[in-house]
């Protein structure tokens, strides 16, 4: 019996647009699931559903309307929902990563720099933060000339894979991932399949969501449907 | 040329003569002059200190040494004896002036020996023979506040002083280094008195400073025009601020004065004529010529022993 | 990030209230601020967002409430203080050991707040012109602070500056240069110089990328952050740009007529914007 590491209760959501007459958009509607060490739970369902909505929540982006989400961490049990800005911020520099479908950061800092700050973050050295950072960009094939230069012309492609490196350099016990693959080729795709397996084998929790079914399926080990109606039943792969 | 010599006459003339009539005792009224030594006394007790205080209008005009004048009359007795120099002379104009000014309105006594005076009013130097507790040093001061270099604002600068908060002061001698090499002020070089207030000693060459620290006299500073006092009573601290490893220096000169022969005291550059000939004499002239007088005596005592044959050596 | 696992907080403030007569500059902030923190302030003009950022640098005395900043426990200065805070130190209690350690920033002797804005606070303002002496060269403007705490050593004074320029990526051979002859953007890097050579624990930005032109403000703000990272700096930071907001700090304040209006994690304030306002200011950023 694995450890369970994630567990979401009930949980809700809506958004009110106050520039658009306070109208309410319901996105989560008591959605309740858990994911264990070492498996992979891919969030899937029609466009709309709420997959991004629930992703970002469980990363304490989003602030849930009601409901919980329990994280069991090496420091102890959190409920993201519920923590103030510093729980949530400090779990996310020991305890769980994220790799957004865009890359947002500071203009003109290198991409082996933007690679290796979630391990200076961390308070790993400079020397070996950098030795490590030279890794994964090699492992998704990014041409080492591009390493020292800024992500801001890159490609879409390429711009995703710096993303990724950044998301999975730093081992951590939780890994979210919002559409890692959409805009990578099937070569790249087959190592993030390969990261994430890795990530798994490591006793990682993976809640993802992914573009296209050939690689859910390789990665997946339950499934969180989300329907139309915004909540969710859990199944096995 | 002509006012110098009608100076000199009157002031020959007046030496037979009381003071002159219709004028208070040393000019200023006596209820000025006690607002002026209340100002001392606080000046004397919280050294360095710059005090402010009313300072008066005196028949001359800012520049001509109002502050130290001011100071001098509100201490002169009829029993002092006074000392007036500007830049180590007692026969410039500044210096001539001003002796005669306080000669017809006091009486008093005048001199331009250092060791005879009671009360030695200066402009720009300390006399070069060393001062006694019996004599009390009044400086004529332009600029009394050191930091107004860098900081233009009067609160600012109280405040500075108040807090004693002088990083800027060394701002400055940063600066002086950075740009010359070495600590380039050689006049009005910023002092600290008693381990507390950063003081401009008044544009005295840094030659002089050291004659400041543990000085038996009493030092008054007069500023006319910034109105305001300050004082080093007599035995106290005054360190000139410097950097560890550009510690503080005085001028010396390669070569003695060409008067006196003196190797140990602060030198004016004279130029001779239109060619650039140039010769360095003592800035102190009552000194100068005491060292003079002393040397040929100390000739003459030998030619008298030479030609009796004496042992003069016992 | 270790220093967020201390327990105590750096700065903190208890229902600031700034009026000017009847008008209200700012009213009843609270916020915690922990080392190594940077706290985002964003608003417009108008908001109360300077106000603020004043009272709590101790610059501005409020019309009511505390700024409670919590000293540096190896201050040579702190003893003479310790009768005094354990009257301002009430939030922590006065069993704990070290209660003694939190001041008042406004009861403080105006001697004693100005040498802890140049000792262990520093002060970053929009226009390097007022943070910075404009007429000594660079070298001084750095070491002005050092010679403040009784450094006296020429070469010393010298390699620190040295070593700033390099840091904060200006030309070692501009040393002795006037700051009148910088760029605005290098103005900006030398005052940040100035502040942080004395290693302080917090450190206040008013529109640190202001006035500068895009091109500059990105070196600047990775500048900014690798320095707070690798110094272990507190900062807050006051902004009306959104995206530098985004790029710099760990949470943020949204500030609207005077008000604390929302506030959060920069990322959850920003993509899930609670108050009508936030809604606002978010929706209209311009996108690049």
């Amino acid at each position: 019996m694995s450890q369970t590491v994630i567990e979401v209760k009930d949980l809700c959501k809506y958004f009110i647009l106050h520039q658009q007459g306070g109208i309410r958009i319901d996105a989560l509607d008591n959605i309740s699931f858990t994911v264990e060490a070492g498996t992979c739970v891919a969030l899937y369902g029609p466009s709309g559903a709420g997959k991004s909505t629930l992703l970002k929540t469980l990363y304490g982006n989003y602030l849930p309307t009601s409901g919980s989400i329990l994280v069991h961490c090496p420091g102890g049990v959190v409920d993201i929902a519920k923590a103030d800005p510093r729980t949530v911020s400090m779990l996310r520099h020991t305890c769980i990563s994220y790799v957004s479908q865009f890359l947002r950061v500071i203009p003109r800092v290198s991409t082996l720099d933007l690679v290796a700050e979630p391990l200076l973050c961390a308070g790993v050295d400079e020397e070996t933060a950098r030795r490590r950072a030279c890794d994964l960009p090699a492992r998704l094939n990014l041409p080492a000339r591009l390493w020292n230069l800024a992500p801001a012309t890159f490609s879409g492609g390429e711009q995703q894979r710096v993303n990724i490196a950044r998301g999975f350099i730093r081992p951590t016990p939780i890994l979210l991932l919002d559409e890692p693959t959409a805009s990578l080729d099937a070569m790249n795709r087959k190592v993030v399949v390969e990261l994430i397996k890795e990530a798994c084998a490591n006793d990682c929790a993976v809640v993802g969501i992914f573009h296209d079914d050939d690689t859910r399926e390789q990665v997946a080990t339950s499934l969180v449907h989300i329907n139309e109606h915004h909540d969710a039943e859990l199944k096995s792969a | 040329m002509i006012l110098q010599q009608d100076a000199t006459a009157s002031v020959a003339q007046e030496t037979e003569t009381a003071p002159l009539a219709g004028y208070n005792f040393a000019y200023l009224d006596e209820s000025s002059k006690r607002m002026v030594r209340r100002g001392l006394l606080k000046a004397v007790a919280i050294p360095g200190y710059q005090v402010p205080f009313a300072g008066r209008e005196m028949p001359m005009p800012c520049g001509w040494g109002t502050g130290g004048i001011q100071v001098t009359a509100s201490i002169i007795g009829p029993d002092d004896v006074l000392k007036v120099i500007d830049q180590g002379s007692d026969e410039t104009t500044n210096a001539v002036s001003i002796r005669s000014f306080f000669k017809r309105t006091t009486g008093v006594a005048t001199t331009t020996h250092t060791k005879d005076a009671s009360i030695i009013q200066t402009r720009h130097r300390i006399p070069e023979e060393p001062l006694t507790e019996a004599q009390i040093l009044v400086y004529q001061v332009p600029l009394p506040e050191p930091l107004r270099w860098l900081e233009p604002s009067e609160q600012e600068t109280r405040m500075l002083h108040a807090l004693e908060e002088y990083g800027l002061m060394n701002v400055k001698i940063y600066e002086d280094i950075m740009r010359h090499g070495t600590i380039a002020m050689s006049f009005d070089y910023p002092v600290r008195v008693a381990g507390r207030y950063i003081t401009a000693p008044s544009p005295i060459p840094r030659f002089d400073n050291p004659k400041m620290h543990q000085n038996p006299a009493l030092q008054l500073f007069g500023a006319g025009r910034e109105k305001r006092l300050y004082a080093i009573p007599p035995y106290t601290d005054v360190k000139s601020l410097d950097f560890e490893d550009y510690p503080f220096t005085v001028q010396h000169w390669d070569e003695p004065c060409a008067l006196c022969g003196s190797t140990t005291s602060y030198l004016d550059e004279v130029v001779l004529d239109d060619k650039g000939t140039r010769m360095f004499v003592c800035s102190d002239s009552d000194a100068c010529q005491a060292t003079l007088a002393r040397k040929q005596a100390a000739q003459e005592t030998h030619n008298q022993g030479t030609t009796s044959s004496n042992g003069c050596e016992a | 990030m270790n220093m967020l696992n201390s327990s105590t907080p750096l700065l903190k403030a208890r229902n600031l209230t700034k009026r000017y007569g009847e008008h209200i500059g700012c009213q009843n902030v609270n916020l915690d601020l922990w080392p190594g923190e940077v706290l985002g302030i964003v608003g417009e003009s108008g908001s109360g967002k300077s106000t603020l950022l004043n009272m709590l640098s101790g610059r501005l005395t409020p019309t009511c409430g505390q700024v409670l900043y919590r000293r540096d426990p190896s201050s040579q200065l702190l003893n003479a203080h310790h009768t005094q805070t354990t009257e301002t130190g009430n939030e922590t209690g006065t069993h704990d050991p070290d209660a003694g350690l939190e001041i008042d920033l406004h009861t403080l002797s105006e001697g004693e707040r100005r040498r802890l804005l140049r000792t262990e606070l520093g002060f970053v303002h929009q226009n390097p012109r007022d943070g910075l002496r404009m007429r000594v060269s660079a070298g001084a403007n750095i070491g002005e602070r050092l010679m403040a705490r009784g450094d006296r050593h020429y070469g010393h004074l010298r390699t620190t500056a040295l070593e700033w320029l390099d840091k904060v990526e200006l030309s070692q051979a501009r040393i002795d240069d006037a700051p009148a002859s910088y760029s605005g953007g290098m103005q900006q890097r030398l005052q940040i110089a100035r502040n942080l050579v004395t290693s302080p624990r917090l450190v206040y930005m008013d529109e640190p990328t202001g006035g500068l032109d895009v091109s500059v403000q990105a070196r600047l703000l990775d500048l900014i952050r690798r320095l707070v990272r690798d110094m272990g700096l507190a900062v807050i930071l006051v902004t009306h740009d959104l995206a530098v907001a985004r790029l710099l700090s760990h949470r943020l304040m949204v500030m609207y007529h005077g008000n604390v209006v929302e506030e959060g994690l920069t990322d959850q304030v920003l993509d899930d914007p609670h108050h009508a306002y936030t809604q606002l200011l978010v929706s209209s950023i311009l996108q690049g």
